[in-house]
């Protein structure tokens, strides 16, 4: 029954301090050590990764070298994880000393980080053994803000099965080829009662994801990076409009209508349950769709696709986009020589080849690519060995700090005409505005390079 | 209040709830009444049992269409997955102090506010409310630079002090406005029964306002609490060096699956399922305080 | 110390001495702990947000020199001009500079082009203004309806009040996600399986990407998800209702209906404002919902806000937008309590 008054006006006045006293607690047992004569190097994790793998390399790190080191651990979306970092590194902090950034954030980033060119020479490094395009990205105005960690390119994955099944003898050379074929098997595949089958799916939410696949399509025409490095303006021209007009048509005729709002891992979803005959999207979707890095779990595609490059267009090859993760030196960390040190050691030919074995990531270093071993482990990786040179970068280092600006001006263009709000002239005329108006004036409009078509050459390895 | 001179006094009593005879219309009404709680029920549960179906399936059952409501093969992977890392369980400790200390101060210091507010008399009422409100109106995004620069020079960053005191820029408000709304709507006796045992102002606050305002109370202390539980922007945005006092919000965000740009779903999933049943729980053990009904003999006479 | 009892004499003479300095020098204390709070987290980063809308600032940028604009913020968010265009020119051709086109009608014969210095705002205000008022008026109701229902007195009602309270409970960036996968466009997603299986559709809708559907998905998972908080306060309110009144008046011979519009209605509308006010407030600021569910292709006011300030890192121009959204807020807010009359109750 009730409790006495007198019980209950005792709980309730203990109910504050303890209350208190248990933040205070909490605070307390859970704050940093601060160890005068020892510290812990800082890792800046970027979002989508897991960070027990990287946890234990550290530790590695640590068995190795006998310096502490530890990750943050950020928001797991672009947007809200490079914006955390922008801020901490506004105030000058000294919170982190190495930073794990995205592919299109070096222009961004460039005036807080350290120049690793004097770091390279005083270890005898060799950069060389990096894919060149993903290394010349870093280097900004001259100055070197950070090493390639992992790689990571555009792929075209397809359904080995489903193509036998209808006639076809190799994946599709051309975006027009994959427009047919896909449309062959989704009608194939609608009449024997799957209504839920697609022929092609891939990323076209208003997202960076999207800048991506556009421009796959619009540099595989000829249509050029949107802004070129010579700083010209070159998205609005006859090819990247094609190519734009093609995608549109591809919604709901052979991609489904929410097509618009899918991101990576949506499009996987759909294609590892089975409804799909083509996807585009990066290489983490092979793994999964084996059953997952020990390949136990069970999925409808097991050992019933591949991979290839994508398709070409009017140039005559394809372009799959850079993507990937760089690791750099914060020009505010305490300990900047072990901090490189740290550094050097995640990068280095010895972690990047069982990073490759153990995390599955494309590593950046050309050579593991071919290695025995990790072949045995992953079959798919020497199919690879070209993307991280093939690959298209999207135009950040030209755009520099306003990069995000321009991306969200291209892809929000893009989307509007995927989803039938404008016709693609209309929509890229106004991005050329726009794109003027971010860049001001020390950029110019103008044509895309006509040898941007033959840029995508792989390199030989 | 003379609320019966609007109420036709000619219509003759048909019987309603309180007379003997039951009418078809009764029973119609008790019947739709059950139907549309059962639909009501539907929409608000439902989504939840979603959830924990879909924490028990497997990723490939999970993609597959059509739906299926419940799992093929039922898999505690997922659970596994979650309970096997420290972040969400610490995660909800952190949490519940972070609710549970905002709600103390914002329940004492709204309460106090909401007294002053809506039974003294003095000139300014109206501006001090309106600028109290006024905190609120800000979206979070705008404030968030200048709130960084003032939780790290005040040294909050990184710590669970930095999320009360942001929270309660939000809590206090709402606690003032909701409680002072409530006290607004008690007769003024109240407090003249008390003045004639000369009872001086806490003591009357305590004695006799607390239990008449205690489901205004426990509402708007859990109102507040559920705020404060639910919030993430600021959360994420002030633990990012600190992963160990991040809340459970930021923990389950955070989420990652076994390989990178993959959104385990199930996993999030069953985070959800285990954070939100000790609140249920919670709420079950609380929900007879917020129906606690003001006692007719304190109003009546 | 003068007692309290001294203080509530000086009521009784509240006719001749309109304000007594103890009932001020009580409140003065009551309010103060709440006024240092606010003042030492709250102050700084609004008057911070006020004055930066005023300059061009970057966000984290260090270094960099800052100026004063005054109100050309302001300006560009809220310029819009009407332009005729000619039959043979592109759009592209007839804006001014720093235009954009927003959207285009016939007036007659002429195409008229209304052209606006930042069409996405505008476009984000009226996704808002749209969410808002569908969403707070759906709670609303059902809301009324819910407390009304959890306040009968049946068996369970201790589990049904819990129930009622889970989509509240869940945190919003999980439910978010929740419902995400619940309108995937294909049958996996449960919208689209239980509307097929009650042969409501034919075939999978895309909830997110169709313009049509979007902003009515977004406004079911809002109402799903804050239904409960409304129906809170209004059961609390509806608990201090004594039930005297109601049994007098059904012995006076009230149907259901007047009872309701009567005694409940009348008695409950300082609470129903609270509730709406603040409903309404969460609504003009919605953001995680937005965010998930929509990301960059629907903007709302808040979700707009984040894309100046973080993705193209404009400091100065989001704190004008927030300001905006601010004085948007407060002129609802001013206009629900005049409309109401609360002014009128909040006696000196």
């Amino acid at each position: 029954m009730m409790t006495s008054k007198k019980t209950i006006r005792a709980f309730k006045v203990c109910c504050i301090p303890i209350f208190v006293l248990c933040s205070v607690l909490l605070n307390v047992l859970q704050a940093q050590p601060v160890r005068a004569d020892s510290f812990t190097l800082k890792l800046w994790l970027g979002d989508v990764t897991n960070k027990q793998p990287i946890k234990d390399l550290l530790t590695q790190f640590t068995k190795d070298t006998g310096i502490q080191a530890d990750v943050t651990v950020a928001a797991q979306n672009t947007t809200d994880n490079l914006s955390q970092l922008e801020q901490l590194l506004a105030t000058q902090s000294s919170d982190v000393d190495v930073i794990m950034y995205d592919v299109i954030n070096p222009g961004l980033l460039a005036p807080h980080l350290v120049d690793l060119n004097p770091v390279i020479k005083a270890a005898n490094f060799d950069t060389t053994a990096f894919f060149s395009r993903l290394f010349q990205n870093n280097t900004v105005n001259g100055k070197l803000v950070g090493l390639p960690w992992f790689v990571d390119a555009g792929l075209l994955y397809y359904r080995t099965d489903l193509l036998k099944k209808y006639g076809f003898s190799a994946p599709p050379k051309t975006w027009d080829e994959l427009t047919q074929m896909a449309q062959v098997i989704q009608d194939g595949e609608r009449k024997t009662g799957n209504p839920d089958f697609w022929g092609y799916v891939w990323q076209g939410d208003a997202y960076e994801g999207l800048t991506c696949d556009a421009l796959e399509w619009q540099y595989s025409d000829g249509g050029g990076s949107i802004v070129e490095t010579n700083r010209i303006i070159s998205v609005n021209n006859p090819q990247t409009q094609a190519a734009l007009e093609r995608a549109a048509k591809w919604v709901g005729t052979i991609s489904p209508p929410g097509v618009t709002t899918y991101q990576e891992d949506d499009a996987r979803k759909v294609w590892q349950a089975g409804n799909a005959a083509f996807m585009r999207n990066w290489p983490y979707a092979y793994v999964l769709g084996q059953g997952g890095p020990d390949g136990t779990q069970e999925t409808k595609i097991k050992g019933l696709f591949d991979v290839t490059t994508l398709p070409s267009g009017a140039s005559g090859s394809g372009a799959a986009a850079l993507g990937g993760w760089q690791l750099g030196v914060s020009a505010y960390s305490k300990h900047p020589q072990e901090a490189a040190q740290l550094l050097l050691y995640l990068v280095g030919p010895k972690t990047q080849k069982s990073n490759a074995i153990n995390l599955d990531w494309l590593p950046s270093d050309k050579s593991v690519y071919q290695d025995k071993e990790v072949a045995q482990v992953h079959p798919f990786m020497p199919k690879l060995a070209g993307a991280g040179d093939q690959a298209v970068p999207r135009p950040s280092t030209v755009t520099g700090a306003k990069y995000t600006e321009v991306s969200t001006a291209y892809y929000s263009a893009v989307h509007d005409v995927l989803s039938g709000k404008t016709d693609a002239r209309s929509a890229l005329d106004d991005l050329e505005v726009k794109l003027q108006n971010i860049l001001g004036s020390n950029f110019t409009i103008g044509e895309p390079p006509v040898e941007s078509t033959q840029n995508a050459t792989p390199a030989t390895s | 209040m003379n609320v019966t001179t609007n109420i036709s006094r000619r219509r003759p009593y048909s019987g309603g709830v309180y007379g003997k005879k039951r009418t078809t219309t009764y029973y119609l009404g008790r019947i739709s009444l059950a139907a549309l709680l059962l639909l009501v029920i539907f929409y608000l549960a439902f989504p939840f049992y979603w959830a924990l179906v879909s924490a028990l399936k497997t990723e490939n059952e999970l993609i597959q269409p059509p739906a299926t409501y419940w799992p093929q093969t039922i898999s505690l992977e997922n659970f596994q997955n979650v309970l096997s890392s420290p972040e969400i369980l610490r995660g909800i400790l952190n949490s519940a102090v972070v609710a549970g200390t905002v709600v103390v101060l914002s329940l004492i210091l709204g309460s106090f506010s909401a007294y002053a507010l809506g039974r003294l008399h003095f000139r300014g009422k109206r501006p001090i409310l309106y600028v109290i409100l006024s905190m609120t109106l800000f979206p979070q995004i705008a404030v968030l630079p200048g709130l960084f620069k003032v939780i790290a020079d005040l040294g909050l960053y990184g710590n669970l002090f930095g999320l009360i005191a942001t929270y309660l820029m939000f809590a206090l408000p709402l606690t003032t406005w909701v409680l002072m709304t409530f006290y607004r709507n008690l007769p003024d006796e109240i407090e003249q029964a008390a003045l004639v045992d000369g009872a001086t102002f806490f003591q009357t606050f305590y004695l006799v306002l607390l239990p008449l305002t205690t489901p205004a109370l426990v509402t708007t202390g859990l109102l507040a609490f559920i705020a404060a539980w639910n919030e993430f922007l600021f959360a994420s945005s002030f633990t990012v060096t600190n992963p160990s006092v991040q809340t459970v919000t930021v923990a389950i965000a955070n989420f990652r699956g076994a390989v990178s740009h993959a959104e385990p779903f199930g996993e999030i999933m069953a985070a959800t399922i285990i954070v939100t049943v000790p609140l249920l729980i919670l709420v079950l053990i609380f929900q007879r305080r917020i129906v606690y009904g003001l006692t007719a003999g304190a109003v009546k006479g | 110390m003068t007692t309290f009892a001294a203080a509530l004499r000086d009521t009784a003479r509240r006719e001749r001495f309109a304000h007594s300095t103890r009932q001020v020098r009580l409140a003065f204390l009551l309010l103060l702990p709440t006024f240092v709070v606010l003042a030492l987290v709250a102050v700084y980063p609004l008057l911070r947000t006020f004055s930066a809308s005023l300059t061009d600032e970057q966000f984290a940028q260090p270094g960099q020199t800052v100026n004063y604009i005054g109100l050309s913020n302001y300006q560009k968010l809220l310029s819009v001009q009407f332009i005729e265009l000619p039959a043979d020119k592109r759009p592209a051709q007839v804006l001014p500079t720093g235009y954009y086109l927003f959207s285009r009608f016939q007036f007659g014969e002429k195409t008229i082009l209304v052209a606006a210095a930042d069409p996405d705002f505008i476009h984000s205000l009226l996704n808002t203004i749209a969410f808002a008022m569908l969403s707070v008026g759906a709670e609303m109701i059902l809301g009324l309806g819910l407390a009304m229902l959890v306040n009968v007195h049946f068996r369970g009602q201790g589990m049904m009040r819990a129930i009622m309270l889970i989509p509240w409970v869940i945190p919003t960036v999980v439910s978010a996600q929740l419902w995400k996968w619940i309108l995937f466009d294909n049958r996996a997603g449960l919208l689209n399986d239980v509307l097929f299986r009650f042969g409501l559709i034919t075939q999978s809708y895309a909830w997110r990407a169709d313009p049509r559907l979007q902003i009515i998905s977004i406004a079911l998972v809002d109402i799903w998800k804050t239904t409960p908080y409304v129906a809170l306060i209004l059961l609390a309110g509806l608990q201090m209702i004594p039930r005297d009144l109601y049994e007098a008046a059904a012995v006076d011979g009230a149907t259901v209906w007047e009872r309701f519009t009567n005694i409940t209605l009348p008695s409950l509308r300082p609470i129903i404002l609270l509730a709406l006010i603040f409903r309404t407030l969460d609504a003009l600021r919605a953001f995680d919902i937005f965010a998930v569910l929509l990301g960059h292709d629907v903007l709302s006011l808040a979700t707009y806000d984040q894309e100046k300030l973080i993705n193209d890192h404009t400091y100065g121009y989001a704190a004008a937008v927030g300001v905006v959204i601010f004085i948007l807020i407060f002129v609802f807010t001013v206009l629900y309590m005049t409309v109401f009359h609360v002014d009128q109750e909040v006696r000196e």
